[in-house]
């Protein structure tokens, strides 16, 4: 018997060791994964949701960052940043257009710069309308442009700011007062811009960049509404102490002409899933300067 | 004929007059008043910025070299397009406090892994010395004669430093040299001509590090701070009243600490110049600065 016991004593001990070292392995890895994480707070907004997933594929397949990617109002997203309980925020427009209601001092917060600029929204027509015939507003007033446009102007009605430029627009400009604005709401409003285009019809439209339709046909303003903006990345104050210099130098690299961003929008509202991996085996070579630096160029 | 002479100087006058009320608005158009502090570094990327800005993007350029204090206030009041020495997040933290995100247009980080350090060449065995802490060992102080070489008194890093010789108890006995910068090195550089161990004070980027090859040693009481980002201040209007090449191209511009040293060393050695040397050497770069993604695919 005691012969036989020595055997089970010896499983008992080696079954025992083992789950001390399984459970000791799984705490450590727990411990490692809790240094490699990063928030990503993104303002909910169609143009900024593509972009955070575009990064957060890239910090995590390129640096192995566990990414906790949540969508944040500005406000919030950006207290959350300033107070270190996140890491980093993507939707600030600068310089805002209107009166903010947070007030952060440079000291707070770590300005990663620019990662898209030329953020416009305005008066937009298809290239294909001849520029020598039609690129003002003071254009519109002649009777063949009204003729051909069939004395419409199309309004995204999702853009509340726009519809009044527009109207302001149309009692500045003499002989645009004949003109009907014709709200639309956005898929309505694409899909005329399509049958437009497919037909080569003049038409002129409000229209932001970036958005699909920049990145679905080309179009020119003939009229901006807004100032120009830019759309910064925004990390902790003590991002460059938290992470390794390999991923802050990313993130200080990491910057789109507004026709990529265009891009990844139309790629995002095709199929979200799949976007930032599109995206990124498309472009290798914008991808691969932003992950290795000069030492690619 | 008296009447049609008067006419004659009265245009002429007129047109004299309008020539030089015209001429400044141009100017000032044209021209990108750039801010950087009279440190070697930033005299180094002032003269490559202007090169460029110059050569690629049809601006004239006008440097100027206020203190950091000044600079802040001359950015946000918009009397200076462009300040390049912003460091964050320690070291100007004052001025960091003191003014908003809103009141800049942040090209975010030009480069980073910026810190004031104390170095020894590389070829000082890494086994021996590595850390401050290791100078407490009899016979790292015998090989470097209880010295530590420092520049001028008075200086951030040698006031720190002083510190340091009294807070780390590895430094009992050793002496503080002090001197000026270049008498550090030339200490430096007959050490390394002759094989010898030194250790100096110092910070990135500078000259030195781009001449030799050095090693910063561990500072475990991070009395010396973490490390630093420098970034390119805009005023807030900017991207209102310059082309988007222009901001473009600063917002692309960042490199890696090792080539800000040896453009560093380059402005040194020759000055101005420096920035059209380097760009003549480094064209791949200057291109995606320049084209953006256009360069890299």
């Amino acid at each position: 018997m005691m012969y036989s016991a020595k055997p089970l004593a010896q499983f008992v001990i080696a079954f025992l060791a083992f789950v001390i070292l399984l459970t000791s392995t799984v705490s450590f890895v727990n411990v490692a994964a809790a240094e490699e994480k990063i928030d990503l707070y993104i303002a909910p907004k169609t143009e900024y949701l593509p972009i955070g997933e575009l990064l957060s594929y890239l910090l995590d397949s390129r640096f192995d960052l566990e990414v906790n990617e949540k969508i944040q109002y500005l406000d919030i997203g950006l207290r959350k940043i300033a107070n270190g309980k996140g890491d980093l925020f993507i939707g600030l427009k600068l310089p805002p257009a209107r009166e903010v209601s947070w007030n952060y001092s440079l000291y707070q917060l770590c300005d990663l710069g620019p990662i898209y600029e030329d953020v416009i929204s305005g008066l937009a027509t298809p290239a294909y309308v001849p520029e020598e015939k039609l690129s003002s507003p003071e254009d519109l007033a002649g009777s063949n442009i009204k003729a051909r446009l069939h004395d419409e102007l199309i309004v995204y009605e999702s853009e509340e700011k726009l519809l009044e430029e527009m109207k302001k627009l149309t009692r500045r400009v003499e002989g645009l007062g004949d003109y009907k604005l014709v709200e639309l709401g956005e898929m309505v409003a694409n899909s005329e811009l399509n049958r437009a285009t497919r037909n080569n019809e003049w038409l002129i439209t409000t229209l932001k960049r970036p958005s699909i339709p920049f990145s679905l046909y080309d179009m020119r303003f003939i009229e901006e509404l807004t100032e120009g903006q830019s759309v910064h990345l925004f990390g902790r104050r003590t991002l460059v102490e938290k992470y390794s210099s390999r991923v802050t130098q990313f993130l200080s690299r990491f910057y789109l002409p507004i026709e990529l961003i265009n891009e990844l929008i139309r790629l995002h509202d095709e199929d979200k899933r799949s976007a930032a991996r599109k995206f990124v085996d498309e472009h290798p070579a914008l991808v691969d300067y932003w992950v290795k630096g000069v030492a690619v160029l | 004929m008296k009447t049609k002479r008067l006419a004659i100087v009265l245009i002429f006058a007129f047109a004299l007059t309008f020539s030089f009320m015209a001429t400044p608005i141009q100017a000032k158009d044209n021209t990108l008043d750039v801010g950087a502090i009279a440190w070697e570094e930033s005299l180094a990327i002032a003269d490559l910025l202007q090169h460029i800005v110059r050569t690629e993007l049809g601006f004239n350029v006008k440097v100027t070299n206020p203190n950091a204090g000044v600079a802040y206030t001359a950015v946000a009041n918009g009397d200076l397009d462009l300040f390049l020495e912003s460091w964050q997040p320690m070291t100007q933290a004052n001025y960091l406090k003191r003014f908003n995100v809103i009141d800049f247009a942040d090209f975010g980080p030009m480069y980073e892994e910026a810190k004031l350090t104390w170095a020894v060449p590389a070829y000082v065995p890494e086994d021996m010395l590595s850390s401050v802490e290791d100078l407490a060992k009899p016979e790292v102080k015998e090989k470097l004669d209880g010295e530590i070489t420092g520049i001028d008194p008075g200086a951030g890093i040698m006031n720190i430093s002083d510190n340091m010789m009294e807070e780390y108890d590895a430094l009992s006995g050793y002496t503080l040299l002090e001197g000026s910068g270049a008498a550090m090195q030339a200490s430096l550089k007959s050490a390394i001509m002759n094989d010898e161990w030194i250790v100096v004070t110092g910070w990135q980027p500078h000259s030195m590090y781009g001449r030799f090859d050095l090693r910063n040693l561990e500072e475990p009481k991070k009395m010396l701070g973490e490390e630093e980002r420098i970034h390119m201040l805009g005023r807030t209007d900017f991207m209102a009243d310059f082309p988007s090449k222009v901001s473009q191209f600063l917002s692309r511009f960042y490199l890696p600490i090792g080539m800000v040293n040896n453009l560093t060393s380059m402005y040194s050695d020759i000055g101005e110049g420096t920035g059209a040397k380097w760009a003549e050497e480094h064209p791949e770069i200057v291109d995606y600065w320049i084209n953006g993604v256009d360069a890299l695919e």
